[in-house]
């Protein structure tokens, strides 16, 4: 099987299947724009924006979806509520992380263009926001509350009928 | 788009990373995870997250479609509540399409006396309103109360149980009236009225007839008119001068409209005749003689009996004819047949700004016409085969200085566009627009073709480019070589996770970098569908 060599932000390489670094739509661009060869032995992608706990992380979840169709596009209903209730038991697995690495798959999910990671990412910390109040939220992701007073009353009354649900 | 720079964030350093270390893209993306409910509480998180919600025109939508589209029923109680709130955040459109289906009890005055209330209470420019299927109860009492100031009213929809005929239409300051698909008022009183339009189509498509002697012609400063058939134009005493008139007619009755067009010649500066019959063979003629029109813009009705003749010149088959005259300085056509038009393309001696669209032979037309006047040349292909005919360094020109191109859908297309522009040695303005690459899925413009663009018109200061977001990314690494006149870069892509890449490749540049995100929605990318919400624009635009 083809392989690929991949270097995180601190050095390390990895070697990982060629299909799995595909997965990367990043990768795949830089594959073909750059000419970098397949098949040259001592190719090395290099990946500075992503270290290698990170990216120990996205070849193990590549690996485990590397043979999942690819989504269609077409499907993407702007006005449609997305549904955060189907992520798989492997992925929920996966992501049982602290938040600081959670992030940090989330960066580079984005950089990667790795769209089904960032997407089940995504739906991980929507599924953290959602039921809780503005002020349950703030302390789950520890964020200062930049509202003055009157900010925040005015912001309530708008939004009074939410809490009714 | 504005880059944001934690996009591509170092992450080897020790910190960690928070949630406020998330782009706003990647805050949009977990944000459009959450329903209602959940974006309208996350909006009272902290400031970043509001602007981010409720600037984003996806998720606001979410929030004031709430009324449209939800198919819940409520009781009048739920309703009330639920609206009252509504209207204290949003009060752009009156949200009760449907809303009969939608309440439980029957409606009485007094639902509707409070529903009107709140919306007159909450509507933020009492003077331009626009309603659309809305009860008449509503539109009254509006009427009723700002009939005297109000300037700009549109009505659209009414229905034969709930229509608008019977309504006072009484408005002593009112500029501009446009009312679509409604009855026709039986009295209006408008005296400072410029702008009209009315349509009204009937179901099996009959467009409904205003009388005009009646109707119309009393409104002394009416200025700009815009309406479906008109059978009988009035054949004298018009005393109002129009500057823009617009019509709809099947059934145009040739001789009052030229009589009409005639009694208007000294201020008539648009005109637009949609539908207009084939066999009104000599119409342009009569156009081009008897006024001063700059623009006109003529879309034939399609005769399906009308068999194509050789001999039929640019009256068949017209599409949409769009001919500014004396000077004719631009030049709109959309149509079917090249070799139609190529003798009024060489009148046009001083023709400074040409659309091509949606034409076979578009080689005739290199061919045989003179462009050497030619600043702006706009192209809609849809046979890039036609170009590869013809000697492209026989076409004169030397003096465009903005191509725009659209629709390119083949490979061939773009070697013939490269091979054009490649003789434009003055190109400023280059504007590759819409490339077809969501259909095919497959990028046929190569990189090589934009080099030999950049090559061969260095002095390209403006270039616009949209799709291909893999050969974008590659490009980004040579433009800075390639080309180093280049001030503005405007590139619209349909990846979003693209942008960061090409971004980071631009670091450095010296030119101003746009980067839209255009999202599918069908071929249609947002910045369009935004705007058919901006209901007043037409009406300032006009002013």
């Amino acid at each position: 099987m083809q392989t690929i060599k991949l270097q995180s932000s601190d050095n390390e390489i990895f070697e990982c299947d060629l299909a799995v670094a595909k997965c990367s739509a990043t990768i795949r661009t830089m594959l073909e724009d750059l000419g970098i060869d397949e098949n040259s032995e001592d190719e090395v992608v290099p990946l500075p924006n992503v270290n290698s706990a990170i990216l120990r992380k996205v070849i193990q979840f590549c690996t485990y979806h590397k043979d999942d169709p690819v989504p269609s596009s077409t499907d993407d209903d702007e006005n449609k509520e997305k549904r955060t209730d189907d992520i798989t038991s492997w992925d929920a697995d996966f992501l049982k992380v602290d938040q600081g690495t959670l992030f940090e798959l989330i960066l580079a999910a984005n950089y990667l263009d790795i769209r089904s990671l960032l997407d089940v990412t995504c739906k991980t910390v929507a599924n953290m926001i959602k039921g809780k109040t503005p002020d349950e939220i703030r302390k789950t992701f520890n964020i200062k509350n930049d509202f003055t007073p009157a900010e925040e009353e005015q912001v309530r009354k708008e939004n009074t009928w939410c809490e009714e649900k | 788009m504005a880059f944001d720079e934690k996009t591509s964030v170092r992450i080897n350093d020790m910190t960690e990373l928070s949630i406020d270390d998330l782009s706003n893209d990647i805050l949009l993306v977990i944000f459009n995870f959450l329903d209602k409910g959940g974006l309208k509480r996350a909006a009272r998180v902290c400031q970043r997250w509001k602007e981010l919600i409720t600037n984003s025109k996806t998720l606001t939508q979410r929030l004031t479609l709430f009324f449209s589209t939800d198919e819940r029923t409520y009781s009048v109680n739920e309703y009330i509540i639920q609206f009252n709130k509504f209207l204290e955040t949003k009060a752009a459109e009156f949200p009760c399409r449907n809303l009969k289906a939608r309440i439980k009890e029957p409606r009485t005055m007094e639902i509707w006396d409070h529903l009107i209330d709140s919306f007159i209470k909450f509507v933020k420019d009492p003077l331009k309103v626009y309603f659309s299927s809305v009860s008449i109860p509503v539109v009254h009492r509006y009427i009723e109360t700002y009939a005297s100031t109000l300037t700009h009213l549109i009505l659209n929809y009414d229905s034969d149980e709930n229509s608008i005929q019977d309504l006072p239409f009484e408005f002593p300051n009112l500029v501009s009236l446009h009312l679509n698909q409604t009855h026709i008022p039986k009295s209006l009183i408008a005296p400072n009225l410029k702008d009209f339009k009315y349509y009204k189509t009937l179901k099996n498509g009959t467009p409904i007839t205003l009388n005009f002697d009646e109707f119309v012609v009393k409104y002394l400063n009416l200025n700009k008119l815009d309406t479906c058939c008109i059978p009988e134009l009035p054949h004298s005493d018009v005393k109002f001068q129009l500057t823009n008139l617009k019509i709809t007619t099947p059934e145009l009755n040739q001789i009052t409209f030229k009589s009409f067009i005639i009694s208007q010649q000294k201020s008539l500066k648009y005109l637009e005749i949609r539908e207009l019959d084939l066999e009104y063979r000599d119409f342009v003629d009569i156009i081009i003689k008897h006024t001063r029109i700059e623009s006109l813009w003529l879309t034939a009705r399609y005769n399906t009996n009308h068999k194509p003749q050789e001999t039929d010149d640019f009256n068949y088959s017209i599409k949409k004819l769009r001919i500014c005259l004396w000077p004719v300085r631009s030049f709109y056509v959309e149509w079917p047949h090249a070799e139609h038009i190529i003798g009024l393309l060489n009148k046009f001696r001083g023709l400074e700004h040409l659309q091509l669209m949606t034409m076979d032979r578009i080689d005739m037309i290199f061919d045989q016409v003179d462009f050497s006047c030619l600043k702006i040349m706009e192209l809609y292909f849809k046979k890039g085969n036609d170009l590869k005919r013809f000697d492209f360094a026989q076409i004169q020109l030397q003096n465009l200085e903005e191509l725009k191109i659209y629709e390119i859908n083949e490979s061939i297309d773009v070697e013939n566009l490269v091979k054009i522009a490649s003789f434009c040695s003055n190109l400023k303005i280059l504007n590759l627009g819409k490339l077809n690459y969501i259909i095919k899925r497959t990028e046929f413009i190569k990189l090589s073709h934009l080099e030999i663009i950049f090559k061969y018109s260095p002095n390209i200061v403006d270039f616009v480019i949209e799709g291909c977001a893999n050969l974008l990314s590659s490009f980004m690494f040579n433009i800075k070589t390639v080309n180093s006149n280049l001030q503005r870069l405007k590139v619209g892509v349909y990846c979003d996770n693209k942008i960061p890449i090409m971004l980071a490749k631009l670091q450095g540049s010296k030119f101003v970098c746009d980067v839209h995100h255009y999202k599918i929605i069908g071929m249609k990318p947002t910045k369009w569908y935004e705007e058919e919400f901006d209901y007043f624009k037409n009406i300032s635009d006009s002013d």
